[in-house]
């Protein structure tokens, strides 16, 4: 199962044109992984980020009220990075067929992180402790 | 009548370097407050001018207590205090619950005016917008 997180979109986050700004996703899908790995053996500030690719597919509008939810599963764990898919959708998009659903995303995301020590300021191996932590993410895999 | 109550979550990167929230930020927590108080009450009783005809005149915030992000919301509550035939002011209070002892963090006022935005000028209140008004006060 992917993790969950709500995002509470702002009136501000819309632009000029009328649609949440493409800047603004990055902001979603880094405080989705931030409560991700809030539970993570090392907490979040082990990580740093190296690599982002995003696919906006449908437009997003304010709603006030209305919320976004990111669904963050990890695509494969490397000696010290892991790549990681990062999903936002409209809540109403989500169904509980998950081969197709990624097709009803708002935006799909795909990231490189890193383990990095910040006051190193140098990348490390992941420990045992959270590779273990992170395989139980990985989409397919049974947690 | 009473406050307005509105939940205001944070993102990570409303912080700065100092690992506060930025000054800055807070006026996007404010607008957020009345959106949440008056968008969709104001539309559900036929006031669209409430909702999107409004334009910000001044701000002031007093910075309290500095704030770090949290996943706990914060709690702003939202009243009116003056209300003018082309102005009206909006009054805050930013209680931080993180702790869990609600601290009050910031104080805020905003004066607030209708606009045209059609003609593009500023224009005056209906009695019924000023009626809507009045119910926002905080008689407490």
């Amino acid at each position: 199962m992917p993790h969950r997180y709500d995002v509470a979109v702002r009136w501000s986050d819309e632009d000029r044109l009328g649609h949440v700004n493409n800047s603004r996703y990055l902001t979603f899908t880094e405080d989705a992984r931030l409560s991700w790995l809030a539970d993570s053996p090392s907490g979040n500030s082990v990580i740093i980020l190296a690599r982002t690719e995003i696919d906006f597919a449908r437009p997003v509008h304010f709603v006030a009220g209305g919320a976004l939810v990111v669904q963050t599963s990890v695509l494969s764990v490397s000696r010290s990075s892991l790549r990681l898919r990062q999903d936002v959708f409209h809540p109403g998009d989500l169904t509980s067929d998950t081969t197709s659903e990624r097709a009803q995303a708002a935006a799909r995301t795909e990231h490189v992180l890193v383990c990095y020590d910040y006051e190193r300021q140098c990348s490390r191996p992941w420990d045992e402790q959270e590779r273990a932590w992170l395989h139980r993410w990985i989409a397919g895999e049974s947690s | 009548m009473t406050r307005h109550t509105y939940l205001c979550p944070m993102r990570w990167a409303d912080m700065d370097a100092y690992g506060h929230i930025n000054n800055t930020v807070y006026l996007a927590y404010l607008e957020q407050a009345r959106i949440d108080a008056f968008f969709t009450r104001a539309r559900g009783q036929g006031l669209e001018g409430l909702a999107t005809g409004i334009v910000v005149a001044e701000h002031q915030i007093r910075y309290k207590r500095p704030i770090s992000f949290a996943p706990q919301p914060l709690r702003i509550e939202l009243w009116v205090s003056q209300i003018r035939a082309a102005s009206y002011t909006a009054d805050y209070e930013i209680w931080d619950e993180s702790t869990g002892t609600p601290l009050l963090a910031t104080t805020a006022r905003s004066l607030l005016a209708p606009f045209d935005m059609a003609a593009g000028r500023l224009r005056r209140f209906t009695p019924q917008e000023r009626e809507f008004l009045e119910e926002c006060r905080d008689d407490d």
